[in-house]
């Protein structure tokens, strides 16, 4: 996709978010805002609660105060909040749901599920979370794509091309998480074997790379294998202070055992040092 | 102990030690498992060998008095609960239960059959099995069976590597079927070692068998969360890796106590805090790297020189005993693991490979046996007999998987090679001309187009360039239509520029085309390639190789002497 294409307004593209009465919902509402004026997309915010007259002016005015354009439809719904965001996106069909995240994930969220992950799971678009440590709207000078080894993706890719071409930046880290089976190959060479390893698993990368078109971009990449899952693309993102980490969103089944065995994207969400965008393929595709 | 005591304790493992890991090593060097030289050890210091030539000096070093022998078995029971909690963070819990009932349903049948066979045997030739143990015939039984249905991780999981079958769907139910076997197989064990308490007498089994599950499902689920929790603060506010390390060794030793002082045995206590650890997210690789090799290094090599110390393997080996152990353990497990990679979807030859595999004992069943052994639960005839058992089927996996994939041996880089793609002088001075010349040579036995190929290496070259230093460069592709890995080598006279990271020029270049879809079969070649080039002299005594013939004797040479297996 070419820059001038990005440019061009596309009123069948929806970005949706979900906003609250919170200092935090300002930032969530600009960035939205923000995002969709890159894409060329329209806006539309969500809000859960009872639809009357006083809730909705005083929205208007955070609006305001978030320097966000007036005339950006606003919805009012009432409902469990996981649902009615999900639930709008799936109406409109999303390209990209932006909501508020927790910075840190207690025992009990994680058992019980935050909003955050309910929402991650239930999407059928990608879901960018914002928690509270983020101050600003993303620049996307810093943006680490987190893959994993033999994943397919290529839409994940082009998503982010897209987002980054629009805010008209150029560098990318790629990370590649070592997942259990390469983790437990790693165990069994020796110490001083384990540098050609991974230097090896790094030239991969770049292999794996050469297949995609990334002209005009700066890429850095680095194959991480000393944490595990999730855990380990988040930290590489503390790391280098990146303002935004974009990975796989976790399966969307949310049964009993998945709260107990926790996928890598759920992992993600235990400890969010900045935004976090949950890429899922092709809103209709997820459909059953 | 006193002060003489004390001295020989020291004196005697230290002994141990040395002597232990240094058959251990040797046995590496001859590519046998290091437990043989460390079992060997044992009993060349002990009763068998030194006792029997020179019992004055043996008595000297390893004194019968009761001071003595509380202290070594303090070490060595110390030493098994920590060796099993290292084997129960190899463990990575969440991934083995992400596969599905799949796994599940295979383990069933890779352990159904092969205790069917162990309890099915004890029960049937009670005279062999039972002997001089006065306990009851059926707890004998069922701990064959479970003692046959162990496997060896570290084992399957090489094995599947060599075969180039790791890294696809198979490989992984493949490892989740061997973890699964474990933890039910130590399950299993925990409840019969639990109503063998006190002295032969049998407690309710049913009370064993719920305070196991009981205290299974709270350290897996409750247990699991608080370490997920404790983890991270413990990594930011304490000495790392110090911190998480003795956080890890109290939380196993704590485990221990609770699970024997409930009644079942401490080594589950260890296991299962092992399991329950080695999931957590936020364990390090490397964390767990340095308790892996603090313990598996000193722990681990006592306690299997040890049981040297203990039984006369001499004494107390019994040929027949010996033999029907290693052929059921043998038929049992080959049978059940061929039956379920089946069922997963692996040919006739790749089952029966990964039967063999599966075979390994390995060290864990010497534990198990030893401490059925401690128990009261075998006498020593059926401890030896399962000594060797461990030893001949860890020895026998790899051979025997050689043979039926097909009577050749794991394809190394020598086999990947072609005396037509080497050049000993490259015309090339630029890195575009360099592949190019390199390619034009792989071309003709790719049956692909040249330009097309070229183009692959070129790509790739772009997103990051292979020079690696040490004047050597390692251009690489995936390509599609190619059914074999090949490699071309060239030598360039004046160097060419592939931009290493230390600046200096390309001399030797290795072309790598490997299949598309063959993703750890690429990694395992440029690791290869790699180590095979660790060092300058390395690199400058390939240059010297004149001859293709040359230059393949001294890649196969040194990756002979590389290639060590565990």
């Amino acid at each position: 996709m070419t820059p001038d294409e990005v440019a061009t307004p596309n009123p069948e593209s929806t970005i949706v978010a979900g906003v609250a009465f919170s200092p935090h919902a300002q930032l969530i509402a600009a960035t939205a805002f923000a995002f969709a004026r890159r894409l060329g997309a329209r806006v539309l915010f969500v809000h859960v609660g009872e639809d009357v007259e006083t809730t909705r002016a005083r929205l208007r005015a955070m609006l305001r105060a978030a320097n966000v354009d007036t005339a950006c439809e606003l919805i009012l719904r009432s409902g469990d909040p996981a649902d009615v965001l999900t639930g709008v996106a799936e109406q409109v069909n999303a390209t990209l749901l932006v909501t508020g995240a927790l910075e840190t994930e207690g025992m009990l969220q994680r058992i019980f599920g935050s909003v955050a992950r309910k929402i991650a799971r239930r999407a059928l678009c990608p879901v960018l979370l914002l928690p509270l440590s983020v101050h600003a709207i993303p620049r996307l000078d810093r943006v680490v794509l987190g893959i994993r080894a033999g994943e397919e993706f290529s839409g994940m890719l082009a998503f982010t091309l897209r987002l980054l071409r629009s805010a008209g930046q150029t560098r990318l880290h790629v990370v590649q998480e070592a997942d259990y089976l390469n983790r437990l190959a790693a165990r069994y060479v020796d110490e001083r074997e384990a540098t050609e390893f991974e230097n090896a698993q790094r030239s991969m990368l770049a292999d794996t790379l050469a297949e995609y078109d990334l002209t005009g971009l700066d890429i850095e990449m680095d194959v991480l294998d000393d944490s595990t899952e999730g855990i380990a693309v988040i930290e590489y993102a503390r790391r280098i202070e990146a303002d935004l980490v974009i990975t796989q969103a976790p399966p969307r089944a949310l049964t009993l055992r998945d709260r107990y065995i926790s996928h890598p994207a759920d992992s993600v969400l235990f400890s969010l040092p900045c935004g976090i965008l949950l890429y899922r393929a092709d809103s209709t595709a997820g459909k059953e | 102990m006193d002060h003489s005591e004390l001295t020989a304790f020291f004196l005697a493992l230290g002994l141990l030690l040395l002597v232990a890991r240094m058959l251990g090593e040797l046995a590496r060097r001859f590519n046998m498992p290091s437990v043989l030289g460390e079992l060997l050890a044992g009993v060349l210091l002990g009763p068998s060998v030194l006792g029997a030539l020179a019992p004055g000096i043996h008595a000297g070093l390893f004194p019968a008095t009761p001071g003595f022998l509380t202290g070594i078995e303090a070490v060595t029971t110390l030493g098994i609960a920590l060796f099993l909690m290292v084997a129960g963070i190899e463990v990575d819990l969440s991934a083995i239960l992400r596969q599905g009932k799949a796994s599940f349903v295979i383990s069933l049948f890779g352990m159904v059959i092969p205790f069917a066979f162990g309890f099915g045997s004890a029960m049937l030739l009670p005279e062999l099995f039972v002997g001089s143990s006065a306990v009851d015939q059926l707890l004998i039984a069922v701990f064959l069976g479970t003692a046959l249905s162990i496997t060896a991780l570290p084992v399957i999981a090489k094995i599947l590597i060599d075969l180039n079958m790791y890294r696809s769907d198979l490989g992984m139910i493949i490892i989740a079927v061997a973890v699964i076997n474990d933890i039910v197989g130590w399950l299993l064990f925990a409840v019969i070692l639990g109503t063998m308490n006190e002295a032969g007498q049998t407690i309710s089994v049913w009370w064993t068998i719920a305070m196991t599950v009981g205290f299974t499902v709270l350290i897996l689920t409750v247990g699991r969360f608080i370490i997920d929790a404790i983890l991270p603060p413990l990594q930011a506010y304490t000495t790392w890796p110090g911190g998480v390390l003795s956080f890890a060794v109290s939380g196993g030793l704590l485990a221990a106590a609770l699970t024997e002082w409930i009644g079942i045995h401490a080594i589950l206590g260890t296991f299962m805090f092992g399991v329950a650890f080695g999931d957590s997210k936020h364990l390090r690789e490397r964390t767990r790297q340095i308790l892996d090799h603090f313990i598996s290094f000193i722990f681990a090599p006592l306690f299997f020189a040890s049981i040297g110390l203990q039984v006369d393997i001499v004494q107390y080996w019994d040929t027949t005993l010996v033999l029907v152990v290693l052929l059921i353990a043998t038929v049992g497990k080959v049978l059940g693991s061929l039956v379920a990679s089946k069922m997963v979807g692996f040919s006739d030859r790749e089952s029966l490979a990964i039967g063999f595999g599966m075979n390994a004992r390995g060290g864990m069943i010497i534990i198990l046996g030893l401490l059925a052994l401690q128990a009261g639960l075998i006498d020593e005839r059926l401890f030896v007999a399962i000594i060797v058992m461990a030893l001949v089927t860890s020895l026998a996996a790899g051979p025997a998987m050689q043979w039926i994939m097909g009577q050749r041996k794991v394809p190394g880089l020598v086999d990947f090679l072609n005396s037509k793609a080497f050049l000993p002088s490259m015309r090339a001075h630029a890195r575009d001309e360099a592949i190019d010349e390199l390619v034009a040579a792989l071309a003709p036995a790719t049956g692909l187009s040249r330009e097309e190929v070229t183009e692959r290496v070129m790509d790739r070259e772009r997103t990051m360039s292979t020079g690696i230093g040490r004047r050597v460069a390692i251009p690489h592709a995936r390509i599609d239509g190619l059914t074999a890995p090949l490699i071309a080598i060239g030598f360039s006279k004046d160097g060419i520029d592939f931009d290493a990271p230390d600046g200096k020029t390309a001399r030797l270049i290795f072309l790598v085309l490997t299949p598309r879809d063959e993703y750890q079969r690429q990694l395992q070649i440029l690791a290869e390639i790699g180590k095979l080039l660790r060092s300058d002299q390395a690199v400058e005594r390939m240059l010297q190789a004149e001859t293709f013939v040359a230059l393949r004797a001294l890649i196969n040479s040194e990756e002979k002497t590389q290639g060590a297996m565990e």
